[in-house]
């Protein structure tokens, strides 16, 4: 027994070598690392300072960071007009913001999954429908109608934010989604799995959906992007939460105040440079895996 | 009397896109007899519609106007479970050995499925055996290939894999679409070989689709030859070599090398040579 591993593993030592797997991409890893870096911030910056000095009248007010004349070092970051602890808002503020971002992805890219699956693999009608309504969606100045319905809603909750926003984050997924299945749907494991007995949902979910996955994980990334591109937008136009201290609403807040004029780089920066890192890293982890699934994208290494 | 197999009646297909309209057939009919077991030759250069004549016996399209009889009852009115018995009677191998793989899964997992949806085994040890009787008709050892992945086999062993497949249902008929005319001469023999040993020893009747009239002739008992969508020769293999009516027919049959004994390659044999 131990003779015949052996030798299957011999042939595979003295072949050439072996490609390295797709996914050790140096884009990918780079951009992953760095919304983990938010990740942990968010995990565990709670253990270490306390959040509740994110809420106004906490901390003493305007105090630069520490390393400037005149900082402490019970607020390292500083603080605001209003007295909230800058570190605090970055806490608390940097996976509020990334949850919203995550929310719209999964139901954009589950709106997605269902709506290009049936337009692409079932066809007719039900593609003529479902196509309208996305290229419509495409064409719509979300953030137009997003400040208008916002404006009617009281009371908005991450949760509420996120549909909101999702509203109109869902037709880039269904419109790549149905291409891929388009193409996918002639091709020869296809067929031989309806040869082979197989239905619908089986095709979809187990021949298909596999070979989807680059895709599906970079129209998951891209719709996460803009969906907090579009929370944050609305946010600094005084539109998001009001109870929870979202980066945002932070910059709506340092822009009332006039934060630039008043030389409070920290206000306004801090959140920026999260919010930089936030799509950076998310960028950089969707044209990672834009390679991962297109081989001629790759680099020479 | 043979019993039939497959019947096709008056099979027409058109299509229209842009208001124009192309027919891929005009009015086809043929039988496929199943005893004695049968290798029916379809014949005919790209575009002739020999590919969607397979694509709606395979029930991947369907028809415009006429109809496809299996044991005398119509494929188009099958019942759901109906349906999976012709599926698995009637399967399919195609030209391109590459596309018919799923690259996100091992070989083994194209035999498993056939077993686990038509029920063929009681336990492990008996799948276990189907596969490797299954392999070994094509000439492959399991241990070979189950747990690769698709790209590490060469095209003549991945074409020799799908015949095993297609054999592992114990099928009445095989739809072969072309299914030499991507690997090399040495597997092209033997995979038309292993198509005679089904019919000899099996009795399993081909559809066998080709553009190429001398393998058509080596291995089919009947041949059809199409030409743009319309059948214009049919008849036992020989009749129609021997003595074709059509003049497409002529034409095609007088551009099939003949080998003359003759003729002799200028060449030492290599075990002189050295």
């Amino acid at each position: 027994m131990t003779l015949t591993v052996q030798q299957t593993v011999a042939p595979a030592e003295t072949t050439p070598r072996r490609p390295r797997s797709p996914w050790r991409n140096t884009k990918l890893m780079v951009g992953t690392l760095m919304v983990l870096v938010i990740v942990l911030i968010g995990v565990l910056g709670p253990l270490f300072w306390d959040t509740r000095l994110s809420a106004a009248a906490s901390s003493p007010l305007n105090l630069p960071p520490f390393w400037e004349a005149g900082g402490s070092s019970d607020h390292p970051l500083g603080t605001e007009n209003s007295g909230r602890d800058m570190l605090a808002l970055v806490i608390s503020g940097a996976p509020a913001t990334l949850r919203i971002g995550l929310i719209v992805g999964v139901i954009s890219i589950v709106i997605g999954i269902v709506l290009g699956f049936s337009a692409g693999y079932l066809g007719g009608r039900i593609d003529s429908v479902i196509r309208t309504l996305a290229d419509t969606a495409l064409t719509i100045p979300a953030l137009a109608i997003l400040i208008v319905i916002s404006s009617y809603v009281r009371e908005i909750g991450i949760a509420t934010m996120a549909f909101i926003v999702a509203l109109f984050a869902w037709a880039g997924p269904t419109r790549l989604i149905r291409a891929q299945v388009l193409s996918m749907r002639e091709l020869g494991y296809v067929r031989m799995a309806r040869l082979s007995g197989a239905s619908t949902v089986d095709i979809m979910f187990k021949e298909m959906m596999p070979n989807l996955l680059p895709y599906l994980a970079a129209a998951f990334v891209g719709a996460t992007s803009g969906g907090i591109l579009a929370a944050v937008g609305l946010e600094s136009l005084g539109l998001g939460p009001q109870r929870i201290p979202t980066l945002g609403m932070t910059i709506y807040n340092a822009l009332q105040s006039s934060a630039i004029l008043r030389g409070m780089w920290w206000w306004w920066g801090l959140p920026t440079v999260i919010l930089v890192v936030i799509f950076v890293g998310l960028f950089l982890i969707s044209t990672g895996l834009d390679e991962v699934a297109n081989p001629r994208l790759r680099g020479r290494r | 009397m043979a019993d039939v197999l497959l019947e096709v009646e008056d099979a027409t297909k058109t299509y229209h896109s842009r208001g124009e309209t192309t027919a891929a057939l005009k009015g086809v009919s043929l039988v496929v007899d199943e005893s004695p077991a049968t290798i029916a030759c379809i014949a005919g250069e790209s575009g002739s519609g020999k590919t969607t004549l397979a694509n709606s016996i395979l029930g991947f399209t369907q028809l415009t106007s006429g109809t496809i009889s299996y044991r005398g009852t119509n494929i188009a009115t099958l019942t759901r479970s109906q349906q999976l018995e012709y599926r698995r009677d009637v399967q399919a191998v195609f030209q391109d050995p590459f596309g018919v793989y799923n690259p996100f899964y091992r070989i083994r997992r194209l035999f498993d499925v056939l077993i686990k949806r038509f029920r063929l085994a009681q336990s492990k040890a008996e799948a276990r055996e189907l596969i490797e009787e299954a392999l070994n008709v094509v000439g492959i050892r399991g241990e070979e290939v189950l747990d690769k992945n698709p790209h590490q086999l060469s095209g003549g062993q991945r074409q020799r894999i799908m015949m095993a497949r297609a054999y592992l249902l114990k099928p009445r008929l095989i739809v072969a679409d072309e299914p030499v005319s991507m690997v090399d001469a040495s597997l092209r023999a033997m995979i038309l070989d292993v198509m005679l040993r089904l019919r000899d020893e099996r009795g399993i009747s081909f559809l066998y689709i080709t553009h190429d009239l001398s393998t058509a002739y080596q291995i089919g008992d009947d041949i059809y030859i199409l030409y743009g969508g319309e059948l214009i020769e049919q008849g036992r293999a020989q009749e129609v070599i021997e003595n074709p009516q059509h003049e497409y027919a002529k034409l095609l049959i007088g551009s099939i090398p003949v080998p003359d004994p003759s003729i002799r390659w200028n060449r030492e044999p290599h075990s002189q040579a050295g």
